[in-house]
């Protein structure tokens, strides 16, 4: 049981730092343009929201893969 | 009036009053000016035409002005005056059809002729309650309310015990001096808290009657010209209020133009449609407007709050034009209909979530494709494990699964390389049109299912 706490610990601990990177292809593919040669700072805001909700997608994307591979692999 | 009214569906109409028997307030007889029309209501063979297909017809007295009713309600003589003479020109016309009551429509009544006008009223309809009597006849009387100007001047709750028919006049919200809006907004704007919503919850509020109000809308628009001027560094539009147009006019002039050919926008909060024009000579226009649709939903509203029916103001604004007379059959000629108030409608949670979501597709998109990705990655990490391809091999089922899983996959992949080389290759879209790139999936998913059937490859032996 404690095995299994730590070891989910840590893939939490490992998601968390994966989604920060995966984050900016979330941003990336959003492919956000500003009307401005710059980003204002509304919309400078606006881009850190998307980013931690791309943090999150990316955090459940991790959990997605984690549960298909594991699953297949059990079940064959 | 002319002959427009021979055009009227009068089986769509249950009441038509006559605009109108315009009150002198010295006297309490017509206007000089409203000769011409008291001797057309005389003659006219419209009233003959409605009665035929049972459609009752008033007689509209009118009284507009602060001082006008001040004036006309202080001197009881002169109701008699108006009681005697509407009496007559009910029952006595010259075909000998007559008339089956008034519709009284008393504007900017002052507040501290709330209690004489309750009296009038009072008086009128006994006293013309009498006059039919004797004729063996019913009468009807009718109130018109103001949507908002002066509407507390009504004591709705005392005029309601009197009258047979109360109808709320829900239109000319914006127009005249007013700032640029709808003639009779739904829901109220930014700019204004006056609205159909606001005028009927008033009315609910002062404990109206439902079952004995209609609520009237326009069949016209409103027209604000103006010019843009620079100022400084930005551009500011000056436009006044120039007219008000039928909707006959608007149809011709804005949406049958072919010159023009561009469509009106619709403002979903009022339920009105407008234009915004820009000419090149700097000068603008701006017309708000109803048609069938947002008429369509304003008379749900009127239906969903338990009113009687809707009104028209006025008819013949739409002459030429049936669609308007379509929605009025659509929607009055059966009570089998479902009625959807447009407001709850518009603020319920499937049209809430389908507001979210359109919002935010492009998050959602993004979203469902790192999904989809990842879903994809799953697998083909999976497939570097040699328990996993010997068992897909092996297995049969397990064979299809992974086949249909690919077939599946390959619309989505395919779309994301093209749309990347789409991107990245200078001839951009020319190189592959969308609608191929359902057909190639189809296609390389067929393919792939062809060689994998046909493929043999040899169970993989445990190392």
């Amino acid at each position: 049981m404690k095995a299994t706490i730590i070891k989910e610990l840590f893939w939490l601990v490992l998601s968390s730092v994966i989604s920060l990177f995966l984050a900016f292809i979330f941003l990336f593919m959003l492919d956000l343009t500003s009307s401005q040669g710059s980003l204002n700072s509304i919309e400078k805001t606006f881009v850190v929201q998307l980013y931690l909700i791309g943090w999150f997608i990316s955090l459940i994307s991790v959990y997605i893969f984690r549960i298909i591979t594991v699953a297949i692999k059990k079940y064959i | 009036m002319g002959s427009k009214w021979e055009n009227y569906p009068f089986e769509l109409l249950s009441t038509i009053s006559y605009f109108s028997y315009k009150v002198d307030p010295l006297t309490g007889f017509y206007t000089d000016e409203n000769h011409e029309q008291i001797k057309e209501w005389r003659n006219t063979a419209m009233v003959d035409s409605a009665k035929a297909k049972n459609t009752r017809v008033l007689l509209t007295v009118s009284c507009h002005g602060h001082d006008n009713n001040n004036e006309f309600l202080d001197n009881e003589d002169r109701w008699d005056v108006l009681i005697n003479t509407t009496s007559d020109l009910l029952l006595n016309r010259k075909d000998s059809i007559q008339g089956d009551g008034i519709d009284l429509n008393f504007e900017n009544l002052p507040y501290f002729k709330r209690e004489k006008f309750n009296r009038f009223v009072k008086k009128f309809k006994r006293d013309l309650d009498n006059k039919f009597e004797k004729e063996n006849k019913e009468f009807f009387l009718s109130i018109t309310l103001p949507a908002f100007n002066s509407k507390d001047n009504f004591d709705v709750k005392e005029l309601q015990k009197h009258a047979d028919l109360l109808i709320i006049m829900g239109y000319d919200y914006h127009i005249g001096d007013e700032a640029q809006g709808a003639v009779a907004p739904l829901q109220s704007s930014e700019n204004s808290s006056l609205s159909l919503l606001s005028t009927i919850q008033h009315y609910q509020q002062q404990g109206i009657d439902p079952s004995k109000t209609i609520l009237a809308l326009p069949y016209y628009g409103s027209l604000w010209v103006g010019s843009l001027q620079q100022s400084g560094n930005n551009v500011i539009n000056t436009s006044t209020f120039e007219k008000p147009l039928t909707y006959s006019e608007i149809r011709k002039k804005y949406i049958d133009n072919d010159q023009l050919n561009i469509d009106p926008f619709r403002d979903e909060k009022s339920m009105t449609n407008y234009y915004s024009l820009n000419f090149e000579d700097n000068t603008t226009q701006e017309l708000w407007f109803d048609d069938d649709y947002t008429l369509r939903k304003k008379y749900d509203f009127a239906l969903s709050n338990q009113l009687k029916g809707v009104g028209i103001w006025a008819l013949g604004y739409d002459n030429g034009y049936d669609d308007l007379w379509n929605v009025i059959e659509d929607k009055f000629s059966t009570d089998k209909k479902v009625i959807v108030n447009p407001i709850a409608e518009s603020e319920g949670y499937p049209i809430k979530l389908s507001k979210y979501l359109l919002r935010y597709k492009s998050i959602f998109i993004t979203a469902a494709v790192f999904f989809l990705m990842t879903v994809i990655l799953a697998f083909l990490v999976l497939l570097f494990d040699w328990n996993v391809r010997n068992s897909i091999i092996k297995n049969q089922l397990y064979f299809l699964i992974f086949v249909a899983i690919v077939f599946i996959l390959l619309l989505p992949i395919t779309t994301l390389i093209f749309n990347g080389l789409n991107k990245i290759l200078p001839m951009g879209n020319v190189f592959i049109k969308p609608q191929w790139i359902y057909y190639l999936s189809y296609f390389i998913g067929v393919i792939t299912m062809f060689f994998a059937y046909r493929i043999k490859i040899k169970p993989i032996k445990r190392p």
